[in-house]
This record gives structure tokens, C-alpha cells and sequence, in this order.
């Protein structure tokens, strides 16, 4: 749809994280898949193979790896400012999952939609904004073109 | 709406009346599902009067291990929190209250089924005692010319419980504090981020505790302006006693600019001078509120909290003894 029709959100972070300290905002990530379904194949080798090593990576974040009989694999990630984000691992390999593991956990947890403006600063002017009376001589008159 | 699924057997349309059921095509329709039009109209009426369901604690949802939580949470924060004292700190009375209830209404023995746990009641004192403490000498060595109400009005901003509660929520502490009741009260989560600053202290310094308290408390306070916090009544009074306070002569206001005297939306900048010389000048929409405003752009200026200040400094301290020493290694 339309910009005016989508939401939209301003730049921010999360309780200005990286001013003090850079706390990652990935809290939790569960792994559902399924033991036998052959669209689970790649998170299976992935548990097999990567999971442990991120884990040990990423000592902030708890990895959950449960079984239950699904058709499709699932990663929910759940962030610190609450937003819980699915994704479907379906038919993907241990490569992709690993990557879109590691794209999760650089992910802020903010909604991803429609940024207004790619930049945002809570001192917009140093020397103070212009306005009109910025440089002009103090005058009792009320405003009127200036004298040369 | 979801998605269906239907069946295309392309090889029963080229052989007609054969059942092959080799070379099946799904494709995805996405009408409406006639079938579950009844099952959907009667979850609806039954959500319209009981509205939404109740927000369950994050503990008694799948996938939660108490352990590895808290070592995530002391993890992720990057500081080294002994795990006794955390877990300490997360145990609230009210918690213990309701599991006494709760054990007592099943019938179990007192003896039989202590409680070993500890509530977090000293933790909590302890932890606002220090981030008082330290919130007051950080404003006061930033902000050297702020008097002492200005200071109270910074300290009391920060650790009011909306603004903290807001906090603790964006660091997770509210799926790990155990409270009697859930969504956790307000006060309650105040006191167990308190208590988890308790912790902190006790178990690594008050160094790292206080650079806790910077990281997430002061940096709160990007963005914001002095009397958005501190509610000032008459900020001319002020100013005339700070001046005396310095000895320096007192405000005389002084019209500057005006324009659209006679319009809906007047504009009046008026500038304040002490001896013949302008300490600032603010607008508004009547000469009165634009000295008040001049009165508090003046204080702005005087207590070094203007929006074009040097920015707080937020870098992680370098460990200078280490410094020096590697130094004299090197040299000598």
C-alpha cells in the first residue's frame, strides 16, 4: 500500500542504547521444529552443527531448541522491548538459518516498517535556530524593513 | 486472511477420468475459508464478551529456564552479578506472601515445605540509598552551578517509578522479578530494579554500579530540558536570587522586538539586562509570559544546562594506574 496507508516510525533505539553501554536486544530465541519432517532438515543440522557456537557467542541470549511434531520449522526471537518476532525456517539450510540467526540478534526490536527520516538528534542547533529576529538590532518599533 | 490450499492434479485434467496423483501441483488461493466462517463468528462474540484474554507472566509460558535466565540477564547487561545475590534480588514479600497462601490452601505442612528464600526488602534499601547517593553527586559535579532544589528535581525525575519502571520493562527485569501479582504494580518493579542495583554494588563495587546507573538512568536524560523536570512558579524570583547570590546587579526588562501587536498571534521578545549588559532574552505571546520565559532562558544559561552544552560524557573509564605502570614497563 501507500506510505499514508502503512505504519510508520521515527528513528529511535531502544532506551538510547550505545550512548552508555551497547547491550544486545535479542533476549530469547526458540528453535521449533520437528524431528522427523523433512522441512525441519536444516535446523536440524543447524542444532547439530551452529547452535552450540552461537550460543557460546552470545552469552546475553538463551537459546530454547524444542521438538514438537509441526510441519513447519519456526525461530521465534523475542526482544527486549517485547516484541516477539516468528520466523519460518521452512526448507531453508543450516547456512541461511545461521545467517538469519545472527541478523536477528543485531536486529533492535523495533518494528520494521517504514522509517520516516534516516537520521535524529536531540541537539538539532548549536548556535541556537535562526529566526527572523536572530540578527536584527533590538528596536521598540514594531517590525518594519530595517534602516541600512 | 490465511491462506488455502487447493489441490491441482494436473495429470487428472490431461487424462481426465485416471487418478494419477504423481505430478501434484499445490497453488495457494487466498479466498476466505467458507468452512471456518461458523468456528470464526462464534470465537469473535465469544472474545466480545469476555474481552481480551489475561496477560500471563513470561514464566509460565513455554520455554523458560529460571537459571539461564538470570545468567543471561547478568550476561547481556556485561557485568558480573554473583548469582545468589541476583536471584535474591528478583524475590519480592509479595511473592513469598501469595506462595505461603498457596501453600498453605494446598494443604501442605509448613515445616514440610519451607521457604528458603530470602526477600529482596534490604537489597532494595541498599540499592536506592546508592542511586540516590550517586544520581546527587553526578548532577552535582556536571551541573556545578545547579542549586540544591534544581538537583533534587534532576534526582527526583530519574528515579520516579514511571520513568524507571520504563527501564527496568526494556531491560527484561519483569520477566524475571517474582511478584504476587501480575502485570507487576508499578512500586513493586521500582523496588526490585532498586534491588538489583543493590546486588550490583554488593557484588561488584560501587564503581560498577555506579556506571550501571549512568548507563541506563542518566542517559534518560538526553533530550530533555531543565524545567520539563524541575516545575519552577515564579522563575523571575529565582533569578533575582541567584543574581544576589553572585552580586551581580539585579534584571531590568527591556522590550526588544514586536511583532503583530494587534494580531491573533502577537510575538514579543524581551530581554533582560543587568547592569546595561543582556544576561538573555525570550519571546512570547504577551510581553509578561516572554520576560517569564527571558527569566528562565537567563536560569538556563546560569546553571549550564542550555541545549547547546558540552554533551555528557557516557565513555568507559580508562583504568589509569595500568596505564601509567605498562608505561614505566616500556621505558624503563
Amino acid at each position: 500500500m501507500t506510505a499514508r496507508g502503512t505504519p510508520s516510525r521515527f528513528l529511535q533505539s531502544v532506551l538510547q542504547n550505545g550512548v552508555g553501554r551497547y547491550v544486545c536486544q535479542l533476549k530469547r530465541v526458540s528453535f521449533i521444529f520437528s524431528k522427523n519432517g523433512q522441512s525441519s532438515l536444516g535446523v536440524r543440522d543447524f542444532i547439530e552443527d551452529g547452535v552450540v557456537d552461537f550460543a557460546k557467542k552470545n552469552p546475553g541470549i538463551v537459546v530454547y531448541v524444542s521438538t514438537q511434531s509441526c510441519r513447519i520449522p519456526k525461530v521465534v526471537a523475542e526482544y527486549l522491548n517485547g516484541n516477539v518476532k516468528e520466523e519460518l525456517v521452512t526448507n531453508k539450510t543450516s547456512q541461511q538459518i545461521a545467517e538469519l540467526i545472527t541478523k536477528l540478534s543485531n536486529q533492535s526490536g523495533l518494528d520494521i516498517i517504514r522509517i520516516r527520516k534516516p537520521f535524529h538528534t536531540d541537539s538539532p542547533s548549536i548556535q541556537g535556530q535562526w529566526h527572523p529576529f536572530t540578527n536584527r538590532p533590538p528596536s521598540k518599533d514594531p517590525v518594519g524593513p530595517q534602516a541600512k | 486472511m490465511a491462506a488455502c490450499w487447493t489441490l491441482m492434479n494436473r495429470s487428472a485434467l490431461l487424462l481426465g477420468s485416471r487418478n494419477l496423483y504423481r505430478n501434484v501441483l499445490f497453488t495457494q488461493s487466498r479466498e476466505k475459508k467458507r468452512w471456518m466462517k461458523a468456528y470464526t463468528l462464534i470465537m469473535a462474540r465469544k472474545k466480545k464478551i469476555e474481552g481480551e484474554p489475561a496477560p500471563t507472566p513470561r514464566s509460565q509460558q513455554p520455554n523458560w529456564d529460571y537459571h539461564a535466565e538470570v545468567e543471561a540477564f547478568s550476561a547481556r547487561l556485561k557485568e558480573s552479578f554473583s548469582l545468589e545475590l541476583l536471584k535474591t534480588a528478583f524475590v519480592n514479600p509479595c511473592y513469598l506472601c501469595s506462595e505461603e497462601e498457596r501453600r498453605r490452601t494446598l494443604g501442605l505442612d509448613c515445616n514440610a515445605a519451607a521457604l528458603n528464600l530470602r526477600d529482596n526488602t534490604e537489597l532494595r534499601e541498599h540499592g536506592q540509598q546508592f542511586t540516590l547517593g550517586f544520581l546527587k553527586d553526578w548532577c552535582k559535579s556536571n551541573f556545578p552551578s545547579l542549586p540544591e532544589a534544581g538537583v533534587e528535581a534532576i534526582v527526583g525525575y530519574l528515579t520516579e517509578p514511571k520513568l524507571m519502571c520504563h527501564v527496568a520493562r526494556n531491560l527484561a527485569v519483569e520477566d524475571l522479578a517474582m511478584t504476587g501479582k501480575f502485570p507487576v504494580p508499578e512500586d513493586i518493579l521500582q523496588g526490585t530494579f532498586f534491588a538489583v542495583i543493590g546486588a550490583l554494588e554488593q557484588s561488584s563495587g560501587a564503581e560498577r554500579a555506579g556506571l550501571f546507573v549512568r548507563d541506563f538512568l542518566v542517559t534518560q536524560l538526553i533530550g530533555k530540558d531543565l524545567f520539563d523536570m524541575w516545575k519552577v512558579v515564579n522563575p523571575m524570583g529565582l533569578l533575582v536570587e541567584e543574581l544576589n547570590r553572585r552580586g551581580v546587579a539585579l534584571p531590568e526588562p527591556r522590550l526588544i522586538q514586536s511583532a503583530g501587536a494587534s494580531t491573533v498571534l502577537p510575538l514579543y521578545f524581551v530581554g533582560l539586562y543587568s547592569d546595561r549588559r543582556l544576561l538573555a532574552h525570550g519571546p512570547g505571546e504577551t510581553v509578561l509570559a516572554a520576560e517569564e520565559e527571558a527569566a528562565r532562558v537567563a536560569l538556563r544559561k546560569l546553571f549550564g544546562y542550555t541545549e547547546n552544552r558540552r554533551p555528557l560524557d557516557f565513555s568507559t573509564p580508562k583504568e589509569q594506574p595500568q596505564k601509567l605502570a605498562s608505561r614505566a614497563v616500556t621505558s624503563g
